[in-house]
């Protein structure tokens, strides 16, 4: 099947080569025989992904069922969609271009980039002898705003449906608005193809494709109007090589990222505020509590010129994703040389960069206590002005369950239980699961909001007729 | 007001007369009536100007005079505590009549009393008679019939009325106060009445009830109801005896009410099984959740997780539930003076004996609404020093420089460039922002040099991010 593809993918350019016998247009136009070629291109390698996603309510685990669309992107049938689809996906179901339904499962995801990695079940593939095909990736570098592009996918459950119009702009930038999913950051180290497709509520995780039939983008954000937005598939295809070689043995495959807890800004029209040459360096806006940079002795309002002697300059909001992605890429826990203009001096500074990590640290539920809480992650305290990232924040609550009863909120930070300081969601799973199996009825926790500390008392009844006493799940 | 509302409410109006005129009508004057015409001249209608950034706002509510040299209070609800004292101007006390004109009367605002929940005025110019109502702290009971005379908003010409009914139980909570069921009580700012007739406390702000009996806010004015009060009254007064101390020590300007704290903002009340979990059965307590920095607390050796079990030898005074502990607590010490030696027996360790903590009481960070605005005007932000709670909410040294954003103008040039309330200025093009005064000298000679130059400022969020903002002025 994916020579077959290889095959037809040719034929545009052959075309073209026979009957013009120049050279192939780089930004060939949305012909009808055109987009009906790339339409059946294409076609065979989108999917409709039926998804349950893993989240946490009312103290529980919980699946939020949901419809979004993907790419199937090599012959071993991993398909490339958006993390907001199948990003904590507890099961996936793919329905290919022949209408065929196959198992799928997540092999990992990054919501930095809103993109997640599935592998189709490939032994009910071969068992069922399903054929399928996988779509020919392009380079988002040279797409030019103005070209056509057609977008394929789910919108509204309505599986392989084609949508025809042009990148409206190919650098779109959404600052200073941050983008999140749910609780987790997106789209801090990319800027986005911008495109009048139509798309809706189901399209995400499709691919966008230039008349080549090579795709560009991943279908992943609507607004009104025909105003809709992409990621470029240059952003995809290292995050989608790094989360295939971070997977293994059943573990998630992720992006490691290197942070310095920097927050820039953009130097237009303050140039000359800061007496500095037009397109040099970025202003520190912020410096987080306790991060790298902060402890290299970086201040806000200092002008960030180089890192490791390459220069960082973001005159416009445009650049500044650049900038944040080459910070990112920087080698983890290394020392990171930064060159500074501070006021008048020029200093240099040694930084040795953090894992990058987002506010949402893991979550889990304690059903017996009624209660889910999360990992309180550098981001997350930082966020919160907590003082440290010590203990687990309680995110919600089982109405009725001890948790509840003994009046804990979301935002809680559980600091200690029965006088045990509690680091992490690891310790604290192991006390819960010691106390259940000791069936203690009474529970003493210390929390922390805000200032304030307070101490509550879990009271547990436990019925011993059931034997359905929950622990924590696997972690993940 | 329309031809509908001007019916209804002359019906209801005449309706009320007539029963009072029934009541008359029986012989001599029936007690209430002698209750309604001897109080009513004790009550009048108080005006304010709120005089904010943006523009004018009068509010009027119900004062009852409560000196012979017309002191009047009125409540604290409908100044609220909230409102810049630099912006309330402009007070009058307006003297409703039948049968004349209304007259107005220059008056000055004497202050707040938080200890108390009432406010007061006083009229500028003395000669004056006035006739004070004389409060007093006398037993009350269930069961007791009360009467009180209440105000009418303006739309009635602030006509005063008459509402009985019967003490039903006493509510507990920071403010105690006594439930009365049948008429209920009059409009907020009304006096109590036993069946003597002694004056035995007063109606104070209370949900759903407007404090108010007029504003020049028209949206706001929409809410205010000619006899909402009198459809559904009222059903809460507070006793005498819980502000009596605001009578016989009232705040003046020159002497305004100085609160005592002794710097644990966070308290809570321990609830059954917590308070069980450390041998506290039946003994209401409290959990210390904070204690500040130099405050009292801190140096009496208060630390946090300690439970509070006792005030001066004395077990805490109980709410109807355990979250009122800590308002309870509070509100008695509110009403001790600054520098009373405090005893507060506590609690360190489970089973362990109470340890016994003398803390001396010293006066409280200045309020926001203490502290001057200035009005940047031209670029349509205001700014004001930084408050206590500022630092602490934010975590900052309580001694940091800068000046809080009070009020930012919609639409204006601050606005635009995202500044926004609560953002801490820390620099002013590149110059360190010390306190209101240097920032506003700043500010000032920034914008007369360079008037179409921008504005840079540094700004501390309240997420204690930091951030630069260009404000352009307008060109």
């Amino acid at each position: 099947m994916p020579k077959c593809l290889a095959a037809v993918a040719l034929l545009p350019f052959l075309m073209l080569g026979c009957a013009a016998q120049v050279e192939p247009e780089p930004f060939p136009s949305a012909t009808p025989s055109r987009v009906i070629k790339v339409t059946e291109m294409i076609f065979p390698a989108v999917v409709r992904l039926d998804v349950a996603q893993e989240i946490y309510r009312d103290g529980k685990r919980t699946l939020q069922r949901g419809i979004g669309s993907g790419v199937i992107i090599d012959a071993q049938g991993r398909i490339l969609t958006n993390y907001h689809v199948a990003g904590r996906a507890a099961e996936i179901f793919v329905t290919l271009f022949n209408k065929e339904r196959v198992r799928a499962s997540l092999i990992g995801d990054d919501h930095w980039t809103d993109l997640a990695v599935v592998q189709l079940d490939m032994d009910e593939i071969a068992r069922k002898n399903i054929s399928f095909s996988f779509a020919q990736l392009g380079t988002s570098t040279g797409v030019r705003t103005g070209q056509d592009v057609i977008a394929v996918g789910t919108p509204f459950g309505l599986a392989r449906t084609m949508t025809l119009g042009i990148v409206s702009n190919n650098e779109r930038t959404l600052y200073p608005d941050r983008v999140r999913i749910d609780e987790y950051e997106t789209a801090e180290f990319d800027n986005w193809i911008q495109m009048d497709t139509p798309i809706n509520p189901g399209n995400s995780g499709g691919p966008l494709v230039d008349l080549t039939g090579k795709v560009i983008g991943i279908n992943t954000r609507g607004g009104a109007q025909n105003l809709n937005f992409a990621v470029p598939i240059d952003t995809a295809k290292p995050v989608v090589a790094e989360i295939i070689s971070s997977s293994k043995d059943g573990k998630r495959g992720h992006v490691a990222r290197a942070d310095l807890g920097l927050e820039l800004r953009p130097l237009q029209d303050l140039e000359s505020f800061y007496a500095i040459e037009l397109n040099q360096g970025v202003l520190v806006d912020s410096v987080a509590k306790n991060s790298p940079a902060a402890m290299a002795g970086v201040k806000t309002q200092d002008i960030l010129l180089a890192i490791n002697d390459v220069p960082v300059n973001v005159r416009f909001p445009e650049e500044l994703a650049p900038a944040r992605k080459l910070i990112s890429e920087l080698p983890i826990g290394k020392e990171t040389r930064l060159q500074l203009r501070r006021g008048k001096d020029t200093l240099n500074v040694r930084a040795v960069t953090d894992k990058l990590e987002g506010a949402a640290g893991e979550e889990r539920e304690f059903k017996k206590w009624g209660m889910s809480v999360r990992e309180v992650t550098r981001q997350y305290a930082s966020e919160r002005n907590l003082d440290d990232d010590r203990g687990v924040v309680t995110t919600s609550l089982n109405p009725g369950f001890p948790a509840a009863r003994a009046e804990i909120r979301g935002g809680d930070v559980v600091r200690n239980i029965n006088g045990i300081e509690i680091a992490d969601l690891d310790q604290f799973a192991s006390i819960y699961d010691e106390s259940i199996k000791k069936q203690e009825s009474r529970v003493v926790i210390g929390l922390q909001n805000g200032r304030s500390r307070r101490t509550v008392v879990l009271r547990i009844t436990f019925d011993t007729g059931r034997t359905d006493v929950p622990t924590t799940e696997p972690s993940k | 007001m329309s031809m509908i509302r001007i019916c209804y409410f002359s019906g209801a109006i005449a309706l009320l007369f007539s029963v009072i005129a029934a009541i008359a009508a029986e012989g001599n004057p029936t007690p209430a009536k002698t209750l309604r015409d001897r109080v009513s001249p004790s009550m009048y209608a108080v005006q304010y100007t709120w005089a904010y950034e943006f523009g004018r706002i009068d509010f009027v509510t119900c004062g009852v005079v409560v000196r012979d040299d017309g002191l009047m209070m009125i409540p604290l609800s409908a100044v609220g505590t909230g409102l810049p004292d630099s912006q309330l101007v402009d007070v009058k006390i307006i003297v409703p009549s039948k049968e004349n004109d209304e007259v107005e009367i220059d008056a000055i605002f004497q202050g707040r009393d938080e200890r108390t929940e009432l406010a007061f005025v006083k009229p500028r110019e003395s000669g004056r008679e006035w006739k004070p109502i004389t409060f007093e702290e006398v037993p009350i009971e269930v069961g007791d019939e009360v009467t009180s005379i209440g105000m009418l908003p303006k739309d009635a010409g602030y006509s005063t009325y008459f509402q009985r009914g019967v003490i039903a139980a006493r509510l507990r909570g920071e403010h105690p106060a006594w439930l009365v069921t049948g008429g209920g009580v009059g409009a907020v700012g009304a006096p109590v009445f036993n069946a003597d007739g002694q004056a035995i406390g007063v109606v104070m702000g209370q949900m759903p009830q407007q404090p108010f009996l007029h504003t020049s806010n028209e949206r706001r004015n929409q809410s205010i109801v000619t006899l909402a009060a009198v459809n559904i009254p009222p059903a809460l007064f507070t006793p005498t005896s819980d502000f009596m101390l605001s009578l016989t020590d009232p705040p003046t300007p020159e002497k305004p009410v100085a609160l005592p704290w002794i710097g644990t903002p966070q308290l809570t009340g321990l609830e059954k099984d917590v308070a069980e979990a450390f041998g506290l059965q039946d003994q209401p307590a409290i959990e210390i959740g904070d204690v500040i920095k130099d405050s009292p607390a801190e140096r009496a050796g208060l630390k946090v997780g300690q439970k509070i079990v006792k005030l001066n030898g004395k077990p805490l005074e109980r709410g109807d539930n355990p979250e009122e502990l800590p308002s309870i607590f509070g509100r008695t010490l509110r009403q001790m003076p600054i520098g009373t030696e405090i005893t507060l027996s506590v609690l360190t360790e489970k089973d362990q004996p109470l340890t016994e903590v003398k803390v001396t009481l010293e006066q409280r960070p200045k309020d926001q609404r203490e502290l001057r605005r200035f009005w940047a005007e031209d670029l349509g932000f205001s700014t004001r020093d930084v408050s206590f709670q500022d630092t602490y909410s934010r975590k900052q040294p309580a001694n940091m420089e800068g000046v809080v954003v009070a009020l930012t103008k919609r639409e204006g040039a601050a606005a635009a460039a995202r500044l926004e309330m609560g953002d801490i200025v820390t620099t002013l093009n590149g110059e360190s922002v010390k306190d209101l005064d240097q920032f506003e000298a700043a500010y000032k000679a920034l914008r007369s040099d360079k008037p179409r130059e921008p504005v840079v400022v540094v700004v501390l969020k309240p997420d204690a991010t930091t951030q630069t903002i260009k404000i352009e002025p307008p060109q």
